[in-house]
């Protein structure tokens, strides 16, 4: 078996980046790209946003055009999973049986929804393809009703979308804020009241218990004995990183594939995108993020590594993500955290624009804002000189 | 040179703008790109190439001059 392709598994932002970045390298050799969705590269933002309210046509969605895929000169492998990886031989296996060998390998897997067996009824939605935000836009209609479980970023995007469409809208959410864990609760307080603004209908430190479907609608327990009933329920509870078929690999998986500082997994293995879990020089510790500018950067590195042409310092880059709700863009960089202390640089929280910084220590660790690009770049400049002083000895 | 963007792929993260702030520009609310011209001066010309090639969202295409 020849070991000269750089096969990547995962054709989708991740991996197609990686592609392209290799071939902006002048990585001339073959590249084989392994993808158990019959089309990945559809861009996922906007099936939370945009595409889900029927304002963007199925080919925009398409992260590239057939030209330009083309032009790649890759070789896609698609509707195949790839089940085993052994780095001793340097091959990965089909599912269909058939090995791959290579030179080097990028896991570009992503992840995938949860969904609790508490709330598996067949009628459940999650969203995270094509194919989902086209069956969930069945329900996008005044005359209907959505529940929510889960406010985090998918859910909250997907209840304004609703909401702004005049669907009836109730969000359950087992902790006492929206988006806690990825904003805090002095900004996840703002977003709970933009969208009680709206209409939503939030049930927050309550858990769903047991779902059942009732004639074309839903009915969803809560643990305070409360039932919420409608037409569709929406379960966006988090995700598990896609590391299923690296079992028995050897290579380390504690919530995402484990990488160096370098994004190396193993000799000739590397990784990107939400499955990788990697040392921030910035943050001080181990992270995964699940940003599509942090999938895209990071594939970026990983094939100058690969082509030889950069990466000899460790992946640093700052995370970066957006979110659309309503008429407000939220945009963070850094690491937030529930616990900082947040220090306004503009506005109020409940004004139509604000930002904000994150301190930790008295040191700005991220920062946020709503409607607010301009204070958001000058505060990542902060972040960026106060992140690199902390991490001097 | 002659330059175009994209609107609806932008992510709003603001690179075009750090790298040439000559031409690139983002709207006060929502930062999504705009263009202070769409034909840069020499100049400039080397930093646009830069920001077309680093925008994540490839929302930035450059038109060369024919030679
Ligand atoms: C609805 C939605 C809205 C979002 N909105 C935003 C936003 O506003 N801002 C933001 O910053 N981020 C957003 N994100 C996150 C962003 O889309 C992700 O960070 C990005 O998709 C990560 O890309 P990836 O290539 O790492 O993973 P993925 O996009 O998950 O791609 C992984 C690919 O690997 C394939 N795969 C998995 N296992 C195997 C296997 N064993 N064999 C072969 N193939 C396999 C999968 O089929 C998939 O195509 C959103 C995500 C979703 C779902
Ligand atoms: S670099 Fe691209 S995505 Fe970022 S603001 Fe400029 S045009 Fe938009």
């Amino acid at each position: 078996m020849s070991h000269d392709a750089v096969v990547i598994v995962g054709g989708s932002l991740a991996g197609l980046h990686t592609a392209e970045a290799l071939r902006g390298e002048n990585w001339t050799g073959p590249i084989v790209v392994v993808d158990a969705d019959d089309e990945p590269r559809f861009d996922r933002p906007p099936m939370s946003k945009e595409y889900l309210a029927g304002t963007v046509p199925d080919q925009k969605l398409l992260l590239r055009d057939r030209a330009r895929l083309d032009g790649l000169g890759a070789t896609w492998l698609l509707g195949q999973a790839v089940t085993a990886v052994e780095p001793a031989r340097r091959v990965v296996r089909l599912a269909d049986g058939r090995e791959l060998a290579y030179a080097d390998l990028v896991i570009a897997t992503g992840v995938s929804p949860i969904l609790p067996r508490a709330l598996a009824v067949p009628s459940a939605h999650l969203l995270r393809r094509k194919a989902d935000a086209d069956r969930l836009r069945q329900h996008l209609r005044p005359d209907r009703s959505l529940i929510v479980i889960g406010a985090g970023f998918i859910g909250l995007e997907v209840a304004a979308t609703f909401r702004a469409a005049g669907a009836r809208v109730d969000v359950v959410e087992a902790l006492a804020t929206p988006l806690l864990r990825q904003v805090g609760p002095q900004v996840g307080g703002a977003l709970r009241r933009i969208h009680e603004r709206a209409g939503v209908v939030f049930h927050l430190g309550r858990q769903a218990t047991s779902v059942t479907e009732q004639g074309d609608g839903v009915a969803v327990t809560l643990d305070d004995g409360a039932r919420l009933t409608a037409d569709a329920l929406l379960v966006a509870v988090g995700s598990v990183p896609g590391t299923a078929f690296l079992e028995g690999s050897g290579l380390e998986v504690a919530d995402g594939v484990v990488a160096d500082g370098h994004l190396q997994v193993a000799p000739y293995v590397h990784a990107a995108g939400d499955v990788v879990r990697w040392p921030h020089p910035l943050a001080g510790r181990s992270v995964r993020i699940e940003h599509w500018m942090t999938a895209i950067e990071q594939a970026k590195y990983v094939a100058k590594r690969i082509a030889g042409t950069g990466g000899d310092e460790p992946f640093a880059a700052l995370p970066y993500f957006w979110s659309d709700q309503y008429d407000r863009k939220l945009q963070v960089h850094g690491f937030p955290s529930a616990d900082a202390h947040l220090e306004l640089l503009d506005g109020d929280l409940d004004a139509d624009r604000f930002a904000a910084v994150y301190l930790v220590d008295g040191r700005a660790t991220a920062v946020v804002a709503v409607n607010h690009p301009r204070q958001v770049l000058a505060g990542r400049r902060r972040v960026l000189a106060e992140l690199a002083l902390q991490e001097a000895p | 040179m002659k330059i175009t963007v994209d609107e609806s792929r932008c992510v709003a993260a603001g690179l075009c703008v750090t790298t040439e702030e000559t031409v690139f520009d983002q709207d006060e609310a929502t930062g999504i790109v705009s263009l202070l011209t769409d034909t840069p001066e020499p100049q400039a010309r080397e930093a646009v190439r830069e920001a077309a090639r680093i925008c994540p969202a490839l929302a930035i295409a450059v038109h060369e001059d024919p030679a």
